[in-house]
Order: structure tokens, then C-alpha cells, then sequence
């Protein structure tokens, strides 16, 4: 091939996903951060272009915000960690599973993808709240005699967040381990290696590059997450995303609005970034001749 | 075919079979290792050797049948309770691991006290001589390297017995055989007990004490590299330890340890002491090194035309057939062999003694 038609190709092949990220991703994100230097107005839409710090000077000033953001990080931070306690035992079991279940298994965990993850939370709500399933279930068991607060609080949203995240967990985790030679647990063992000191010294040293890629995939998603707490949440830790919706929709304050959406980006962008770095360094360690 | 069992014995197999769905990868094996022999395992792929090695490291567990070691009976011992450590054909070396992590993993787990550990793990890296990776990954090192990291690594917890699983597998010729001999030397100075799974009959024949040949999950043939190249017990093996020419023919008759065989291009006359009765259908195996040019006093001949001439560089090997269509194949000098032309009917013979017999 003659290396101009090479060049073009090349040129076609990256100029696609440019295009698309440029248009639906930078764009916006530009207006966005022009919006959030802009001025509340009485117009429509209900701002006026300027150069202003305000809105942002507003985020650090008022507690609610920063509290928001702290519950957002904590609450996306606990519900990956659950995550990854729940989802290891089933990507580790999948990747043992004898060959011709692997794919089978692993439908199972994408099944839930098929059905709108509206309506799958809305099916929470129903088992959930004090006279859904669950608590009419226990009920005439006779096991309570009040029903149990299941809806409305932390717990739901944790419990909704690792719901809807969780295949985002065990598929990463699973592609690791699964790359992980037969021979190296078998070796350990037969180096008088029990089957723990075998799990915490070869497989899951082995599996990290998953493990933090599922972490990730859960955290960032979660930090930003609306529908859940709005749905399964109450309004005792108000998070990011339903602060922003407020802002937005309620009190119509797009800069602050936007200025929050720029603040919330910038803090996922530093640790995933990190981390990002750090399955990097790792590759490298392991990648050279 | 049993195994002879030299007294004090290391290892016992005794009758161990092991299934993979329908098929038998372990057919009733008996097998004993002695303390200090150097034991190679010998098959085609899918013969059932690695499994075998497997169900002695107790990465396995056998269907029936039972192995001791140094006798204790550790059938149902899993494998980090066993005292045999395995070199495992792709190496497995811990990747996230230094070369002195690797070395030090199995002396860890024995909780032995740090002084001792480096002791050793220093030991064992000087006499792979690999002091001076010691701080490398495995995916710095070069394919022989990792090897020798993979024997200071099984070797560091002073095992009794060794298992190899196709330990030259991986590295190129020139590499093997200078491997071959290291670790032999390695082997003698320890004293310790190997058992070597290996395909390649040149290097099974050049290491091993003894060896056991298998076949389709069987030990067809226990004996000396020696025994087993001069007296193959069947027919594959003597196609699989060395060159061998087959005939077919049947005893005719017998004249005291003497057999007369009956062949489509003639009678030969053959030293047998087994109980084959005549008109029994038989096979001869005769090595190409065996056959002599020329018709010789007591020997057997055989007319053969000449097909070509195959140059080796320290030998020739000459390609016949007899009248009937029977290959032949030779092998000798050079300056013997250049004058033949292809085309030319010549005389072969062998003696008897260098004749075996092979049952059907």
C-alpha cells in the first residue's frame, strides 16, 4: 500500500471518534463551563454571558454543597467496595467454572442489562417500600410486627447503587482472572501454599489491574448517580446528582447548575487519573523483554 | 508389564488410573522411583506422562489405586502436602514476583526464619547461577533463565523428589543440550530424586537412570535406557526409541534358543530365549546401525536395491527395499556408503543376536 493511502486511512480511522467526542463531549462540556461563568438573569434561557466567579465562590461557601459532594463520594465509595465483595466470589467462580458454562454464566450476569434500569429500580421501590414484598412477606411470617425501613434511606440507595453496578464489577474482574495462567495457583501449591495463602498471594495480586478497573467503573458512575438516590434515597443525605437536578430544574440557577457539573467532573477526573497511572506503571513493570 | 521395585523405593505407584470424561489418561500404572535416581518419563503427547506426573505432585486426584512416597501413603494429601515439588513445563513463575521472591515463596511458607530463608534462597539462585537477576521480574529474563529460576525455585524447599514436566520444552536446541547436561550435574551433586516427563527419546535416553515408556495411558516398557534401546518389548517401541527396520514374518520353527522367522523375502534365523512358539506371527525389529554391507559368515541376508543415500554429516543413512517392498534403512560410515549408487542390488546382513523379536 502506498504510504499516502496508508495516511488517510490512518486520518479517517481517528478522525471518526474525534468527530463524535468533539461534538458530544467537548462541546458540550464547553458550554457547560461557559454557563457556569455566566450570570443568573431573568431571560430565557435564564442566564447572562459574563466573566464571573460567583457561581463557584457560592459552591464554596455554602456547607450544602460540599456536603453533598462528600456524600456522593462516600456513599459511591462504600457501594464499590460492597460491589467488590459481592462481585469477586462471582467472577471468580465464573472464571473456574468448566469451559461451557463460562459464556452462560456470564449472560446471566448482562441478563439484567435487557430490562430499562428505570424500571428495574422501580421494581425496588415495589419490593422495598413498608407495604412491598419484602416487608408484607415478613409480616405474615410473623417474623416483625412494624415493617422494617428498607426504603427511603442509605441503605436503599447502597443497595440499589451495587444493584445496578454490579455487572460493571464482575466483568472486568472476571477478565482478569481469567487471564490468570492455571499453571501460577498450581505452582504456589505445590510450593506448600494452602488454597488461602494461594488467593492472597498469587490470585488476587494478579487480578489488581480488575479489581481497580472495577472499582472505577462502579465509583465514577455512582458518584454522579441520580435515579437512585431520587427513587430509593431520602432526603436526609442529599447527593451531588440531585443537588445538580435541584439547581437546575427547581431553582432554575443554571450557572450554579453548570458550575457544579464542572466542579464534579474536575473531582473524578484526579483520582481516576491517578489510577489510571497506576494500571499503567503496573503494565509497564511486567511489560518489558 | 510390571515394574521392577528396587528395595528402600522413593516413590510407589501402584495401580493409579485416572479418567478425563470417557477416555483413561492413566490406565493402572505401577511405577517405583529409587532415592537418587534420575527417572524419565517417556511418551507421545497424550500419552498420559504429565497426567501421571500430576497425579504424583497431587495437582491430580486419581480415580483408583494408590501413591507413596517415601512410604506414607499420600493418596489423599493435596498438593502443598506433599514433600515433592514440581518444575512445570511453562515455568509458571510468579510474574508479579522478583526472581528472589520467587525462589523464597516455597521456604515462606514453611515459616522458616528470615536469615535462613535468604540463606538458602542465595543458595539456590548461585547454583542455577542467577545471583545477578536476583531483583529482575520473570518478564525480564530470557526463556533459559527462567528455567533455571523455575529448578531454584522447586529445588529451594530441598525436596526428595523432583518432578520436571517437559523442562527443555521451551528453549531452542543449541540451549537443550547444554541444559541437559547442567542439569544432570545439578541432579548427581543434590542426590535428590527426579522424574523427568519428556517426549524427546535423545534426551530421555541421555539423562535417565531408567525410564518407563508410555503409551494410550499404559507403561509399556520399564527398564535402562540400554535395556530399552537393545530389547524394545513392542512394536511402537521400538519405533519411538530410535530408527528401527520392521519385518513381518512368522516362526516356522524352533532349534534350541534359535528361531527360524519366515519372511515374504525369506527365512531368517534369530536369537530368541522367549517362549514364542513356531507358527506364531511375529515382527523383527533390526537397528539401521546394525545392518552390516556385504554378506557376513553366520549372519542373515538380505537383497536390497538401493533408493538413495541420506548424508548426516558424522554418518550416512541408506535408504533400501527389498524385492517384496520392504523399506530398509542402514546406517554407517560415510566412505562406506558414498561409492552406492541408487539403483544398485546389494547384500545386507545382521546376526542373529542383533535381531528382536516382537510379538504381534
Amino acid at each position: 500500500m502506498k504510504p499516502g493511502r496508508t495516511d488517510r486511512f490512518h486520518v479517517a480511522a481517528i478522525a471518526v471518534p474525534a468527530l463524535w467526542l468533539g461534538l458530544f463531549v467537548l462541546v458540550p462540556f464547553a458550554i457547560v463551563a461557559v454557563i457556569s461563568l455566566a450570570r443568573g438573569a431573568d431571560a430565557q434561557p435564564p442566564f447572562a454571558l459574563a466573566l464571573s466567579w460567583e457561581s463557584y465562590r457560592l459552591l464554596l461557601e455554602d456547607i450544602l454543597y460540599a456536603e453533598a459532594y462528600g456524600n456522593a463520594l462516600r456513599v459511591a465509595a462504600t457501594s464499590s467496595v460492597i460491589a467488590l465483595l459481592v462481585g469477586y466470589p462471582m467472577a471468580y467462580a465464573i472464571s473456574i467454572a468448566p469451559a461451557r458454562w463460562r459464556g452462560v454464566l456470564l449472560m446471566l450476569v448482562i441478563l439484567p442489562f435487557w430490562t430499562s434500569f428505570l424500571v428495574r429500580i422501580y421494581a425496588w421501590m415495589a419490593l422495598l417500600r413498608p407495604t412491598g414484598l419484602i416487608n408484607a412477606a415478613l409480616q405474615s411470617l410473623g417474623l416483625v410486627d412494624e415493617p422494617l425501613a428498607l426504603i427511603n434511606n442509605q441503605f436503599a440507595v447502597h443497595l440499589g447503587i451495587v444493584y445496578g453496578y454490579l455487572p460493571f464489577m464482575v466483568l472486568p474482574l472476571y477478565a482478569s482472572l481469567e487471564k490468570i495462567d492455571r499453571a501460577l495457583p498450581e505452582a504456589a501449591a505445590d510450593l506448600g501454599a494452602g488454597p488461602w495463602r494461594v488467593f492472597w498471594t498469587v490470585t488476587l495480586p494478579l487480578s489488581l489491574p480488575g479489581v481497580l478497573a472495577g472499582l472505577l467503573l462502579v465509583f465514577v458512575p455512582a458518584v454522579g448517580e441520580f435515579v437512585i438516590p431520587e427513587l430509593l434515597g431520602g432526603p436526609d443525605t442529599p447527593m451531588i446528582g440531585r443537588v445538580l437536578w435541584t439547581e437546575f430544574f427547581s431553582n432554575r440557577d443554571w450557572p450554579v447548575a453548570a458550575a457544579l457539573s464542572v466542579s464534579l467532573c474536575l473531582l473524578l477526573v484526579v483520582p481516576v487519573g491517578v489510577l489510571q497511572h497506576m494500571l499503567a506503571s503496573r503494565k509497564q513493570g511486567r511489560g518489558a523483554p | 508389564m510390571t515394574a521392577t521395585s528396587p528395595a528402600g523405593a522413593l516413590l510407589k505407584v501402584e495401580g493409579v488410573s485416572k479418567r478425563f470424561g470417557d477416555s483413561p489418561a492413566v490406565d493402572r500404572v505401577d511405577l517405583s522411583v529409587a532415592p537418587g535416581e534420575l527417572f524419565a518419563l517417556l511418551g507421545a503427547s497424550g500419552s498420559g506422562k504429565t497426567t501421571l506426573l500430576r497425579l504424583i505432585a497431587g495437582l491430580e486426584r486419581p480415580d483408583g489405586g494408590r501413591v507413596r512416597i517415601d512410604g506414607v501413603d499420600v493418596t489423599e494429601r493435596p498438593a502443598y502436602e506433599r514433600p515433592v515439588n514440581t518444575v512445570f513445563q511453562s515455568y509458571a513463575l510468579f510474574p508479579h514476583m522478583s526472581v528472589r521472591s520467587n525462589v523464597a515463596y516455597g521456604l515462606k511458607q514453611e515459616n522458616l526464619p528470615r536469615n535462613e530463608i535468604e540463606k538458602r534462597v542465595a543458595e539456590m539462585l548461585q547454583l542455577v547461577q542467577m545471583e545477578a537477576f536476583a531483583h529482575r521480574r520473570p518478564s525480564q529474563l530470557s526463556g533459559g533463565q527462567k528455567q533455571r529460576v523455575a529448578i531454584a525455585r522447586s529445588l529451594a524447599k530441598r525436596p526428595k523428589l523432583l518432578l520436571l514436566d517437559e523442562p527443555m520444552a521451551a528453549l531452542d536446541r543449541r540451549l537443550r543440550e547444554q541444559t541437559r547436561l547442567e542439569l544432570a550435574a545439578i541432579q548427581k551433586r543434590l542426590g535428590i530424586a527426579f522424574i523427568l516427563v519428556t517426549h524427546d527419546q535423545e534426551e530421555a535416553m541421555s539423562l535417565a537412570d531408567r525410564m518407563a515408556v508410555m503409551e494410550a495411558g499404559r507403561i509399556v516398557q520399564i527398564g535402562t535406557p540400554r535395556e530399552i534401546y537393545a530389547r524394545p518389548a513392542t512394536r511402537s517401541v521400538a519405533g519411538f526409541i530410535g530408527d528401527t527396520n520392521l519385518f513381518e514374518g512368522r516362526a516356522i520353527q524352533r532349534e534350541g534358543s534359535y528361531l527360524v522367522i519366515r519372511l515374504a523375502d525369506g527365512d531368517m534365523i534369530v536369537h530368541d530365549d522367549a517362549e514364542i512358539a513356531p507358527d506364531t506371527a511375529v515382527w523383527l525389529a533390526v537397528r539401521p546401525e546394525r545392518l552390516r554391507l556385504g554378506a557376513m559368515e553366520n549372519s542373515n541376508c538380505l537383497e536390497v536395491r538401493v533408493l538413495r543415500l541420506e548424508y548426516r554429516g558424522d554418518q550416512s543413512i541408506l535408504h533400501a527395499r527389498t524385492p517384496r517392498g520392504a523399506p530398509v534403512r542402514l546406517k554407517g560410515d560415510n566412505e562406506a556408503l558414498a561409492s552406492l549408487a541408487p539403483g544398485a542390488t546389494i547384500t545386507v546382513s545382521c546376526a542373529p543376536d542383533d535381531i528382536v523379536v516382537l510379538g504381534r
